[in-house]
């Protein structure tokens, strides 16, 4: 099955999410720009079911880093 | 991929919605209207366009967002030379909270005086009048304007409601002045944010986290909501509504089947279930009020409908409440088509309640204009889905509204009194009719740029003027005539207008001809038409010359000036020709002409 993360940054970004990996940022994907950053993280909250600090949602900045912070804020993530 | 399937597939999630935008944008749906709609707020609104641009998608419009700097209102719409005006809106939404349009409503409330609030409001007042005068002046766009939510905690807390002058209050009564400002534009509506706020509930509308980390004042939730009804707002601005909502009885007016359960069996009543479906009524009653025409395709035996229609104590929908019925063992279809024919509309000015799917889309593979309301499985849920279908919003509601129900009822009398007649003269003896001509002006201009958006079939060049276009039409020296008629019936209202502009110093253009179906074949438009070839003939005109432009709707239209001695044309399509040396086309008989001070003709 298609890893969620990589899903979501796929609709948010706009981009297959096979070109998505875990070092995949804002520097690699260029759509990936402050407002999909807004997006990505009320995405985020809204399909994992939490709710992210403004703290944390501005560390999320690879997708390394949101799975890490998803998995602290107790969500399930798939690693 | 097919709209439908994208609409079909989409969640109530940003990823969902941000996709759907792409796909959408992507497509250039052709049955779309293309609607360029700029935004302009005190906070970051860009956050806003997947959900404007997909919720618009499922409402016939394409939205074209174009977002304005952040809170620069003022330098964006004074400048005609800004980024707003080259974004070429159709649209210009101005989304002001009064948090930043005048801080010290919100922050310090509690200190200050009667008399600085009323400062307050004057601020306010001069700030959006300026605003909406420049965008006047630079452009015919149209405007909504957000009117101002109140904050979900006062400043003054508990005590609020026992302020000589509450949050509450003072910020409904900055609502009632916005829309009262609003109202002395053309085109300038309000967007009722308040409401909005309200109904979604204040607390859990704001974001903190959005609000103070990137000046977004809402959340996910709320975003979609905003989008939503920007978009219906969108609509109701460039498409017109339904006119008529035809519903089904069985397990949709009442509960039950009538046939099965007979008069006393079925569900209505003030218990539940019976009372569900009372309240169904009650807003099919509501809509009626609205100006929206009520007709019923069931069934059923009809005999039997109209027994509970008439004898059911607890039934509030009466058989006058109807001006089409089509109850037979039939498909509906075809009753559909005829009820748009008897009330003289197109179909797509049908809506159609059922709660059979079957029924619903057999409709909507054979009458694909007709729009069909997703009705939920639970009666509960019927007002909500009736509302949120956006098939009746409508911005304004003129007088007209109001009585057009009871006009259509008149036109049945007048219907049966066609029946009776020998003669078609006779008839429109009988008819008594008196026609009322004046020119357009401050009071007629929104009943006029309502009727010249809606009227499809009996309509010669279907042009599209909003009310500023129109007010520069006349302003630079158009001529253009309303005409109301009044018969023994009643009155008919404002139903015909015709617009004619100088081309060349002894000849003149019917730019627009125009007539409201309801009135067709009573040689009303033969009036307008001598009445208007006496205004240009007083003008100095010499040659009138008259356009018809074919559209899929108006072919009812296309004999017009043949059968009115125009010359036709050298070729196909080009201008019909009348010479006024050989006098104005004739007054029709039969219909008194009223030179009442008010009419404006004949002055």
């Amino acid at each position: 099955m298609e890893d969620k993360i990589y899903h979501i940054i796929s609709q948010v970004c706009g981009v297959p999410t096979e070109t998505i990996n875990e070092d995949s940022s804002p520097d690699t994907i260029s759509t990936w720009d402050s407002m999909s950053h807004i997006h990505l993280v009320l995405a985020l909250e809204t399909e994992f079911g939490v709710q992210l600090s403004p703290e944390d949602s501005m560390e999320m900045l690879s997708v390394r880093l949101i799975r890490m912070i998803l998995e602290d804020n107790g969500a399930a993530v798939s690693g | 991929m097919e709209l439908r399937d994208i609409l079909s597939e989409l969640k109530p999630t940003p990823s969902s919605y941000l996709n759907a935008e792409r796909l959408i944008n992507a497509s250039q749906y052709e049955h779309l209207m293309q609607i360029h709609v700029a935004l302009l707020s005190t906070f970051t609104c860009e956050v806003l366009k997947p959900y404007l641009v997909v919720e618009g998608a499922a409402l016939g419009v394409h939205a074209q967002p174009y977002v304005g700097p952040w809170n620069q209102l003022d330098q964006q719409v004074l400048d005609s030379s800004s980024s707003l005006y080259q974004s070429n809106p159709d649209v210009v939404v101005v989304a002001g909270r009064l948090e930043e349009i005048a801080p010290h409503m919100s922050n310090g409330f509690v200190a200050l005086s009667p008399s600085e609030i009323d400062t307050q409001f004057g601020n306010i007042q001069e700030r959006y009048r300026s605003l909406l005068e420049g965008l006047r002046r630079s452009s015919k766009a149209k405007v909504l304007v957000f009117n101002f939510a109140a904050p979900s905690i006062s400043e003054a807390g508990m005590a609020d409601p026992f302020l000589e002058r509450s949050q509450a209050s003072v910020t409904q009564e900055a609502n009632d002045r916005l829309a009262q400002l609003c109202r002395e534009f053309s085109d300038v509506y309000v967007f009722d944010y308040a409401n909005l706020v309200n109904r979604f509930g204040s607390q859990k509308w704001f974001s903190g986290k959005l609000w103070h980390t990137g000046r977004i004042p809402f959340g996910a939730k709320a975003q979609l909501e905003v989008g939503r009804s920007l978009a219906r707002y969108i609509k109701a601005l460039f498409i017109p509504p339904c006119k008529c909502l035809v519903v089904d009885c069985d397990d949709t007016i009442w509960g039950g089947v009538l046939g099965e359960e007979g008069l006393g069996g079925i569900a209505l009543g003030e218990e539940y279930p019976g009372n569900v479906y009372k309240a169904f009524q009650r807003k099919l009653l509501n809509l009626k009020e609205r100006g929206v025409l009520l007709a019923v395709a069931s069934k059923n035996d009809e005999e039997d409908v109209v027994e509970v229609f008439e004898k059911h104590s607890d039934c509030l929908l009466k058989t006058d409440d109807f001006t089409a019925m089509r109850i037979h063992w039939n498909d509906k279809a075809t009753s559909l088509v005829e009820i748009a024919k008897e009330l003289n509309i197109g179909v797509d000015s049908l809506a159609f309640f059922d709660d059979n799917p079957v029924e619903r889309d057999w409709v909507r593979t054979q009458v694909p204009e007709v729009k069909v309301i997703d009705v939920p499985d639970s009666p509960l849920e019927y007002i909500q889905a009736l509302e949120e279908s956006a098939a009746f919003d409508q911005l304004i509601i003129s007088d007209e509204d109001w009585v057009r129900p009871k006009m259509y009822q008149e036109q049945k009398g007048r219907q049966s009194l066609r029946d009776q007649s020998i003669s078609l003269e006779t008839f429109f003896e009988q008819l008594d009719m008196t026609a009322t001509i004046g020119d357009v002006g401050p009071e007629t201009l929104p009943r006029a740029s309502q009727l010249l958006a809606k009227t499809n079939q009996f309509n010669l060049t279907t042009r599209r003027y909003g009310e500023s276009e129109l007010q520069n039409m006349i302003a630079s020296g158009a001529v253009a005539h309303w005409l109301r008629v009044s018969d023994r019936f009643g009155d008919n209202g404002l139903v015909a207008m015709a617009i004619a502009v100088q081309d060349e110093s002894d000849s003149w253009l019917i730019d627009c001809f125009l007539m409201s179906c309801r009135v067709m074949g009573r040689k009303i438009e033969t009036a307008l038409l001598s009445a208007l070839s006496k205004s240009i003939r007083e003008r100095g005109g010499r040659f009138i010359w008259g356009e018809y432009l074919p559209t899929n709707k108006n072919n009812m239209a296309s004999e017009f000036y043949a059968s009115h001695d125009f010359e036709p044309p050298s070729d196909p399509g080009g201008l019909w020709k009348w010479d006024l040396t050989k006098g104005e086309i004739p007054w029709p008989q039969f219909i008194k002409l009223n030179m009442g001070a008010d009419a404006g003709i004949g002055r």
